[in-house]
């Protein structure tokens, strides 16, 4: 394949804004970005049509998280889909295409009073159609949960470029199967996010940002884990290394005289907050941008928390420079890597004995970016053969080559 | 002579595993909502995981449907059997397989009764959170099938929410073991897909649950209004000022009367036209403030009197009278028709106003108690089964109802699930591509759908994706 | 009573109160039993309105057994919003039930013998229990015992006979202790004087420790809460009348019937409803209800009249080993059928000196329920089984009971597990630490 549009159909080769690499190691492919849901569907019905296959993508700045897709015709973009299809504050819901971008969003929902999760990095750049379609969850995950829970309905392209939607605009409601859990995570692999809508949450009054140094993991651990016992649900806590300190970060939320009081609460602890409200905000969305996996390559490490001292033992934190983030409450671990891919790779089957599971985003290097699945692989190609019976959007990226 | 099925299935399950005879079958016949009733073939009541995957690959072979039952408390008809069918009863499935105080996780059988999980992890300082009304008698399996909410899921979200893993059987008795819980689904999330699919994808045998550590303190709020309206008006207004109480709940007058006159007798005021339950739950300083911040905004909507619950038993209570609300209703007749409609929460008042005035004009007796945090309307309609024009008359106010919560935005279901009772109103609120989306995506679990056939998605949409997927003729 | 007519064997309208919701399913230990749906309080009630609309036959065997398994322990009551009286709908299905379906004819035999002519007369008890007694300790019953196949355990888990001497009935009128500050009667009963007459006086003694005289009722013997419970609705009927004509017999010097006490959770609960027993009977109804107003559970009693200077105790050290820790388990006719809880544990709660632990499941049947333990001695056992596992891990070195027939249920139980814990009527407790000083 080449980045020629020779090979595409007029409907198609009038949108190619440009060209793309897909990964990499695959090729620069045309790529396709549709002004209008009616555009975006006449190009997917194309491809389907002429059994090109595709890969859709937000912005693309993670397209190298996935594999190389086993062939590919054209890149197919949402990011012209923008803008806000409905907005309640007073229901606390809001709709919008999956093109907008996570800082626009967060900016309208701010505007009507609330929180929208996730908190990603770079939200400037992340549309919320990719982010949705990696299944990313941000830095308020420690309070709010994964971002697969609020998300209350989707509006999708399926490969024959039909429209299905699923869930609504409600905070509660069970009408149908839930396949925008199904979509939520599924890399492209089984159709086009178009739309999605979202719960939203009170935004907080008031603000404090706490941060406590550790030379050494297990001590940084030990007061993480310390601050996650105490009365209070902060919005997010990590502890994260930069130049050779191990940081404890915590963030709290809420109502102003609620804060006040759990700012007392935790100084004990934390010491004094490094900063109130807005300086707060500033200093967890610089910290969120820096996190380890804004990084080109970097490993995504998940346990059970009662793993996380093992799995770091098993990672070799205490040694090395890079930049490590980790979410105690919830065990994860994002690690950068250098050039030493191949050796957090070798060490995957210890971190399967511990029950954890392993995701390395290194595209320059041949090591295996997902975990092998089990059985339920079946299932899974089921799916795929079920939505997307002719492969047209790419396969091969996914794990086990969905 | 029995058929060498059954014998099969007898020598898998044993025989008290079996239920065979008409009269006990009998029983089987409908779930929570008797307006719907067949008496199934068979029912089996397995005891593990290895038993129901026997069970299903000789129900595969056979080619038998299958309809899996918890406890049969579900109101949409999910559990009703199908003619010529097997019900698989999860009853006798209710171990705690494990119970981790650490990384606040259980394993259990699917069987086990809601609240045993709760009173199971009470001694670590946890609970399990979602607590459907139900939660004395519903299993946890049934409330992974029906994606099952409660009145505290206001604040801690449905049953989605709270699954980390699951042991599943397929039809063929494949066993998919996904127990393990996983921070992010590895691959497709199989397990968030299987949450709410109502029985159609395969059996859960055992389950991975979230469990919530419990509130250091908790505050119950009764605010007694002279009209309902006024009550939902309140609602809204919490959740216009952006509160977060842990639940928010009404009931009116009629559902008032019937609770006070049964063993759940709350001590709701019987002249008032609505009680608002609210609990606020959190740290000390945190339900102090709320509750400092909620209650001048419902006393702002008319409540002539907010009190709040000054001990634990009292709180119970409270709590206790609004879960006996449906079934107090049997003092008023002998059915209930519970619609469980979802609205926007800043339509709550025009709503229920309307489907008051819907009852009202078909000579129904109408009880309101619902999730108002959640926009989740319970309008319940008393009848007698027997007498077929108030039958007929209950369907149409159902279903104008649908269309009504449709029209201002709302969905069918907000923890009952679709079931068979909603079937015809799937089409109202999704068009034909939904349902054929669904339609595949069960195939691909199911592709005889065999397993809880007739319920969720309308047979025709089901009919048109087989055309669908016929291959287009310049593709061939 | 016909099968033509299939709405007489049943209350029809009662069934159509159930709305089917379930709560009562996890309440109901036949259900936990068998998780099977027509073992359940809602799935009989279903069962029952099936045979009144025609659904199930009323002869049908499979209806019947499911009858018959339900041990009417009422805990769905406790817990049924609709107010579904299921313990008198299953003594009203039991008994029509009976009309048609058929039992064996011995089993046939041996209840007749048992309901209409043993049970209430104290005198053939008094002989039954004689010779039971003899073949225990001739050890003919050992011997005997197999011949009555599945019932054989149960035969032989009985308590042992006491001797004669403790088996006298109470004597006519035991003074108050104290000041005297009432009088009252109590229900000796049919089975308790001969196998549990030390409970029959440790009552009297705590009544007369609180300040009441207490006043036999002569040779009265049963109140026919078996029969009812049993499908024998007439002999209850007939029975009740005899109990109403003796209790109101019983009066103080001014001609007003005496308070009646009763020890046995099963009877007390039979008693109070008397009134909606003979509501048929223009003659009896009016009389009944009065009566059933002046029953009264002896904890009840206890409860609501002992003076504040009471004050039981026992000793610490002959309080740590007479009893040590002690666990209080609700009889179901007293929690469920009469909705007496608090006051037991009131009780012993006052009790100086006692270390008191609460059963998690202290309201799930025993099994013993009135006559089942010998009727299906495997499910009595099966249902039993809970109770033990609770008892053990409650560490308690007493279980107190209120009702006899739990008492015996716990006692075999315990034996049969080999476990080391007290069993002991909470009057026995409480006259014991009335006692000690």
């Amino acid at each position: 394949m080449s980045a020629t549009k020779e090979h595409l159909a007029v409907e198609l080769a009038s949108r190619v804004v440009g060209a793309l690499r897909v990964h990499p190691r695959g090729a620069e492919l045309p790529l396709v970005v549709p002004r209008t849901l009616e555009e975006l569907v006449e190009a997917v019905r194309a491809a389907h049509r002429d059994r090109l296959s595709l890969v859709p993508l937000g912005s693309g700045s993670k397209l190298a998280w996935t594999r190389a897709p086993a062939s590919a015709d054209l890149l197919l973009s949402v990011r012209e889909l923008t803008g806000i299809v409905a907005h309640e504050p007073d229901d606390g819901t809001i709709s919008v295409r999956a093109g907008t971008t996570i800082a626009d969003l967060r900016a309208k929902a701010r505007a009507g009073g609330h929180w929208c999760t996730p908190d990603v990095p770079n939200p400037s750049r992340a549309t919320l159609g990719g982010t949705l379609s990696l299944g990313l969850s941000g830095a308020d995950r420690t309070r709010l949960g994964p971002v697969r829970n609020h998300v209350l309905g989707m509006k999708v392209v399926l490969a024959d470029g039909a429209i299905a939607k699923s869930g609504g605009r409600l905070v509660k409601n069970v009408t149908g199967y839930d396949l925008h859990r199904l979509y939520t995570g599924s890399h492209g692999t089984l159709a086009v996010i178009v739309e999605a809508a979202l719960r939203l949450f009170p935004f907080p009054e008031s603000e404090a940002w706490f941060e406590r140094e550790h030379s050494r993991f297990d001590a940084a651990l030990a007061t993480a884990l310390a601050a996650s016992e105490l009365p209070m649900r902060w919005l997010s806590l990590s502890l994260a290394r930069t130049e050779n300190r191990w940081r404890v970060r915590a963030r709290l939320a809420g109502k102003t005289a609620v804060v006040a009081h759990e700012v007392g609460v935790a100084r004990a602890l934390l010491g004094e907050p490094l900063g109130r409200d807005a300086r707060a905000a500033e200093l967890a969305d610089a910290h969120r941008d820096a996190d380890a996996t804004t990084k080109p390559r970097f490993a995504r490490i998940a346990c059970r928390p009662s793993r996380i001292a093992d799995v770091a033992r098993t990672l070799e934190l205490e040694r090395g420079e890079n930049a490590v983030t980790v979410e105690p409450t919830i065990a994860t671990f994002a690690v950068e890597l250098s050039n030493d891919a191949r050796t957090v790779a070798a060490r995957r089957p210890a971190l399967h004995a511990l029950g954890a599971s392993l995701h390395l985003v290194a595209p320059d290097s041949d090591v295996e970016p997902f975990d092998a699945v089990g059985p339920e692989l079946a299932l899974m190609r089921r799916l795929k053969d079920k939505l997307d019976p002719d492969g047209t959007f790419a396969r091969g990226r996914f794990v086990g080559g969905l | 002579m029995e058929a060498a099925w059954i014998a099969e299935l007898r020598a898998v399950v044993g025989e008290r595993g079996i239920v065979d005879d008409a009269t006990r079958l009998f029983a089987y016949e409908a779930d929570g909502i008797v307006l719907l009733r067949q008496r199934p073939d068979l029912v089996l009541l397995p005891r593990t995981t290895d038993e129901v995957s026997r069970a299903l690959a000789i129900l595969h072979r056979e080619r038998i449907p299958i309809v899996a039952r918890g406890a049969g408390t579900g109101l949409s008809g999910g559990a009703t059997p199908v003619a010529g069918g097997v019900v698989l009863s999860l009853a006798r499935m209710r171990d705690v397989l494990e119970l981790d105080p650490v990384d606040r996780i259980a394993r259990v059988q699917a069987g086990l009764v809601n609240i045993d999980l709760s009173l199971a992890a009470a001694k670590h300082g946890l609970f399990y959170a979602p607590d459907p009304s139900s939660q004395q008698a519903c299993t946890l399996g049934g409330n992974v099938a029906e994606n099952s909410g409660g009145p505290h899921c206001f604040r801690h979200g449905a049953t989605t929410q709270h699954v980390l893993g699951l042991v599943l059987v397929l039809e063929d008795g494949t066993v998919l073991d996904l127990s393990e819980p996983r921070v992010d689904p590895l691959g497709l999330d199989l397990v968030g897909l299987f949450v709410g699919s109502e029985g159609m994808f395969g059996v859960a045998t055992e389950l991975t649950l979230k469990l919530t550590k419990k509130p250091a303190t908790v505050e119950t709020l009764l605010a007694i209004f002279e009209s309902l309206d006024a009550a939902c008006d309140a609602v809204s207004d919490l959740i216009r000022a952006r509160h977060e109480p842990s639940a928010i709940e009404i009931l009116d007058r009629l559902t008032i009367e019937a609770v006070e006159a049964s063993v759940y007798a709350a001590g709701y005021p019987k002249t008032a036209e609505a009680v608002l339950l609210v609990d606020v739950e959190g740290s000390e300083v945190e339900v102090e403030n709320s509750v400092r911040a909620i209650e001048p905004l419902i006393r702002a909507r008319g409540a002539i009197e907010v009190r709040v619950a000054k001990s634990d038993y009292e709180r119970k209570q409270l709590w206790a009278g609004r879960k006996g609300a449906f079934g107090a209703m049997g003092r008023i007749a002998p059915d209930l028709y519970v619609a469980d409609v979802c609205v926007p929460r800043t339509k709550l008042r025009e709503v229920v106003a309307h489907t008051t005035r819907i009852a009202r004009e078909k000579n129904l007796k109408l009880a309101t108690v619902f999730h108002a945090g959640d926009g989740n309307l319970h309008p319940n309609i008393a009848y007698d089964r027997r007498d077929a024009d108030e039958v007929r008359r209950v369907l149409e106010a159902g279903d104008e109802i649908m269309h009504l919560c449709i029209a201002a935005g709302g969905s069918l279901t907000g923890e009952h699930g679709v079931g068979l009772e909603k079937l015809p109103a799937m089409e109202w609120l999704f068009t034909r591509e939904d349902l054929a989306t669904m339609c595949r995506v069960r195939e691909a679990w199911d592709p005889d759908r065999r397993m809880n056939p007739g319920k969720l998605i309308p047979m025709r949409a089901c009919l048109e994706t087989k055309q669908a997927l016929a291959r287009p003729e310049h593709l061939t | 009573m016909n099968l033509a007519d299939p709405k007489s064997l049943v209350e029809y309208a009662a069934t159509l109160d159930c709305i089917h919701c379930g709560l009562c399913l996890r309440t109901c230990p036949t259900f936990q039993l068998t998780g099977n749906e027509a073992s359940s309080p809602r799935g009989r009630i279903y069962l029952m309105r099936g045979v009144a609309e025609g659904e199930v036959a009323g002869d049908d065997p499979v209806y019947h057994e499911e009858l018959e398994f339900c041990l009417v322990c009422r805990h769905c009551e406790s817990v049924c919003p609709a107010g579904v009286r299921f313990g008198e709908m299953m003594e009203i299905a039991r008994d029509r039930s009976a009309h048609t379906a058929k039992r064996p004819l011995l089993e046939t035999l041996a209840r007749r013998i048992g309901f209409d002519v043993v049970l209430p007369n104290r005198a053939l008890m008094r002989l039954a229990m004689s010779l039971l007694g003899f073949a225990q300790r001739s050890g003919v019953l050992a011997r005997v015992a197999p011949l009555f196949g599945a019932r054989k355990d149960a035969l032989l888990a009985l308590p042992a006979v006491p001797p004669t001497s403790e088996r006298e009935p109470l004597g006519l009128r035991s003074p108050a202790r104290v000041l005297e500050r009432g009088e009252v009667t109590v229900l000796e009963g049919c089975v308790m004087p001969e196998l549990f007459g030390r409970v029959n006086r440790a009552t009297v003694e705590t009544l007369g420790a609180i300040g009441f005289t207490t006043r036999a009722c002569g040779t009265h013997a049963c109140c026919g809460a078996l029969h009812a419970h049993n499908g024998e609705l007439e002999g209850a009927r007939s029975l009740a009348k005899t109990t109403i004509a003796a209790f109101d017999g019983v009066a103080d010097q001014g001609g007003e019937p005496l308070p009646i006490i009763v020890n046995s959770a099963g009877c007390g609960a039979h008693m109070k409803e008397y009134g909606r027993l003979l509501a048929d009977d223009p003659a009896w109804r009016e009389r009944a209800s009065a009566f059933s107003a002046r029953v009264h559970d002896f904890s009840e009693f206890v409860a609501a009249h002992a003076p504040p200077d009471w004050k039981p105790s026992v000793d610490a050290s002959d309080g740590a080993r007479a009893f040590g820790r002690v666990a209080y388990d609700d009889p179901c006719h007293l929690c469920h059928g009469q909705q007496i809880r608090k006051q037991p544990r009131e009780l012993l709660a006052r009790v100086a000196g006692l270390e008191c632990v609460e059963l998690a499941n202290a309201e799930q049947c025993c099994g013993s329920a009135g006559i089942y333990s010998m009727l299906r001695p495997a499910d009595s056992n099966a249902v039993f089984e809970p109770k033990l596992a609770a008892l053990d891990e409650s560490r308690a070195d007493t279980l107190v009971t209120a009702n006899p027939g739990c008492q015996m249920q716990w006692q075999s139980g315990i034996e049969r597990a080999g476990r080391n814990v007290r069993v002991v009527h909470l009057a026995e407790l409480l006259a014991e630490a009335s006692r000690a000083k």
